[in-house]
């Protein structure tokens, strides 16, 4: 197993070297110039162009392609045209807040998410799997900024009982939380529901119920483990989502994580945020779909063996 | 093995079983009056075609229909005196697994592939016999060495194992806790034939240790000449004749056990083709008004075709749902 996890943390390497010679190109040619940005009309030429060379745009694409990616080996992500910081730091400095709301995202997701699908699925087509499914296809179909939004009129404006934005203490992650996990939340129960329907029928539960256990146990220890691939894989994309930057949520709530990060560098074309952003992105990815396949194989005993047969072949 | 029989007591009783399913708002009638009686220690089979109701037979017994696609279940099973389909929920399931237990047909499906197998018997041990989980790991891993699987095997998955190896993990689990009573739906039907030797005789051997009685759900007519003592053919969920091996075998009576028989190969005879029985099982939505068989049965009569029939008793314990055998005989 641990030689399935090494080979695939090798197979990162090469995928974000990719990903970091691709969204360099694109930057590279996409039209608009970052220094005209940042020293604004009243700008002479001269200081133009020695900003230009400052900056080291004035280089050939190859060169600063190379010095690009030398500098990500070391964990150099270039500084932020706008503000000289280093974008590795601000990145750094940045991803707890972005973590901290992402998994408590998705920690609230599964604790009620799962719940309400296997309610569904032992009562499928009753009235109360009838009205879950209506408020689930509510909540997904509810945009997150307009919920985002509600919920700091009521529970901030109106009621005073959480703060509206900003970061501190758990109270400031309530609301962001609820506004940020509603779609994924009603995401996972239909998904529970759908693949827990599927398992409910098969024959090893039946089996399990003939051996006279208690229904809950039935569910919970027989049904469920079998249900659960479909439902880590959507956790799993969705978490990474989260990860990445929730744009909106940390915009309405003023959380000064990855997602305003790098929509204020595409903004003010700050390149090598942009770039340093796209690349987190990608290796959070990558982490999260590697630790979502190796719950994969912790949960089900026969992609385990996949693993450890196609770590022995290679 | 037989002589003793008579004296035993009644282990189980089942009176007028009726299962009826539902589909797309129509009523599908599984079963329809089915009764049969077992004793203690002896082997009944039931006998028919795929779709005649014999493995709802034994769901309804166990109370484990789908929920979702049973309408309505009817009539009595007695078990030891007592009452089955009223006994609330939480009674019937000290009863599952550990007085009545259940083989299933495809032992491919009837595992759970993400538990090892002998968590899968031990769970049961644990539950009906209050053990603590190392002990009851320790029957589970006897229980396995009973089927024939060792030891060092025991963590395995149910997907590292071959069909008849699964099939003797599924016996293990239903053996697990000693029944009074074990239903057998279709045990060799997914395996091939050297297995299904080899799990009959399992079967059979871990029967006679342990004193329990069987109901042998099959289409086998085989299977039933090796382990049953009374036999009921069941036809369109009916049972259309009942009686003791020997009298099925020796004399079938209904037109539809006397097809059945006619559908076996003869080695001493030399016969070009088999005798099928022509036709198909009625429509379970859409039974006929009255003998079920009539519409395939070449010697059906009109007085055959107006009302249900009854049960005729031939010889001693041997019944027929046939008009027209009485009269014969």
């Amino acid at each position: 197993m641990l030689r399935y996890v090494g080979k695939r943390l090798l197979q990162m390497i090469p995928i974000l070297l990719t990903v970091a010679i691709l969204i360099f190109t694109l930057m590279y040619f996409v039209p608009g110039d970052p220094v005209q940005i940042l020293l604004g009309d009243s700008a002479t030429p001269e200081q133009i162009a020695e900003a230009r060379v400052r900056l080291g745009l004035d280089k050939p694409y190859l060169i600063r392609l190379w010095n690009y990616l030398v500098g990500i080996i070391h964990l150099d992500f270039g500084t932020s045209y706008l503000t000289g910081s280093s974008v590795a730091a601000e990145l750094f400095s940045r991803f707890p807040r972005t973590l901290t709301l992402s998994s408590l995202s998705i920690l609230f997701t599964i604790v009620i998410g799962i719940p309400i699908g296997i309610q569904c699925a032992i009562n499928a087509n009753k009235l109360s799997d009838k009205i879950w499914m209506f408020l689930t296809m509510l909540g997904n179909s509810m945009p997150g900024f307009w919920l985002a939004l509600m919920l700091v009129i009521i529970f901030s404006v109106q009621l005073g009982l959480l703060p509206s934005n900003g970061t501190g203490g758990i109270e400031y992650y309530i609301l962001p939380v609820v506004a940020n996990s509603i779609g994924s939340l009603a995401d996972i129960a239909r998904q529970t529901r759908s693949s827990m329907l599927e398992v409910i029928r098969s024959d090893y539960v039946v089996t399990a119920r003939s051996k006279g256990l208690p229904e809950n146990d039935v569910i919970w220890k027989h049904a469920l483990p079998n249900a659960l691939i479909p439902i880590i894989t959507v956790c799993g994309s969705r978490f990474g989502f989260m990860l990445g930057g929730t744009v909106i949520i940390e915009s309405v709530f003023s959380i000064p994580g990855i997602g305003m990060y790098m929509v204020n560098g595409i903004n003010s074309r700050d390149y090598p945020v942009v770039q340093g952003s796209i690349i987190y992105i990608a290796f959070i990815f990558a982490i999260i779909m590697l630790i979502t396949d190796l719950i994969y194989a912790y949960v089900d005993p026969r992609i385990k063996a996949q693993y450890v047969k196609a770590a022995k072949k290679a | 093995m037989e002589h003793t029989k008579s004296n035993k007591k009644e282990l189980l009783s089942v009176r007028n079983l009726v299962v009826e399913y539902t589909s797309g708002g129509e009523a599908i009638h599984a079963v329809n009056g089915v009764s049969f009686e077992l004793e203690e220690g002896s082997t009944i089979g039931l006998v028919g075609e795929t779709g005649a109701g014999k493995t709802s037979i034994a769901r309804a017994i166990l109370r484990i229909l789908p929920d979702h696609a049973t309408r309505a279940v009817s009539g009595e099973v007695y078990f030891k005196g007592k009452e089955l389909l009223t006994l609330p929920e939480n009674e019937m399931r000290t009863l599952r697994g550990k007085s009545i237990s259940m083989i299933f047909q495809d032992p491919m499906t009837a595992l759970n592939p993400v538990k090892t197998v002998v968590d899968q018997i031990a769970e049961g041990i644990r539950l009906h016999q209050k053990m603590g989980k190392a002990e009851s790991i320790r029957e589970a891993v006897k229980m396995l060495e009973t089927v024939g699987i060792s030891e060092d095997r025991a963590n395995e998955y149910p997907h590292q194992f071959s069909g008849g190896m699964k099939q003797r993990v599924v016996i293990a689990i239903a053996l697990a806790c000693n029944p009074e009573l074990l239903i057998a739906a279709e045990p060799t039907t997914a395996l091939d034939v050297t297995i299904q030797a080899q799990v009959l005789d399992l079967m059979q051997k871990l029967q006679k240790d342990r004193g329990t009685a069987m109901i042998m759900i099959t289409h086998d007519l085989g299977v039933v000449a090796g382990v049953c003592d009374t036999v009921a053919v069941v036809y369109a969920g009916e049972v259309i004749e009942y009686g003791s091996k020997e009298d099925l075998f020796d004399h079938p009576t209904h037109p539809y056990t006397q097809g059945l028989f006619g559908a076996l190969p003869d080695l001493t005879k030399n016969v070009k083709r088999l005798s099928p029985v022509e036709g198909l099982p009625p429509d379970p939505t859409n039974l006929p008004a009255g003998c079920s068989f009539a519409p395939r049965c070449k010697y059906a009569t009109d007085a055959c075709r107006q009302a249900p029939v009854g049960m005729t008793e031939m010889t001693e314990k041997h019944f027929v749902r046939c008009i027209n055998c009485g009269k014969e005989a």
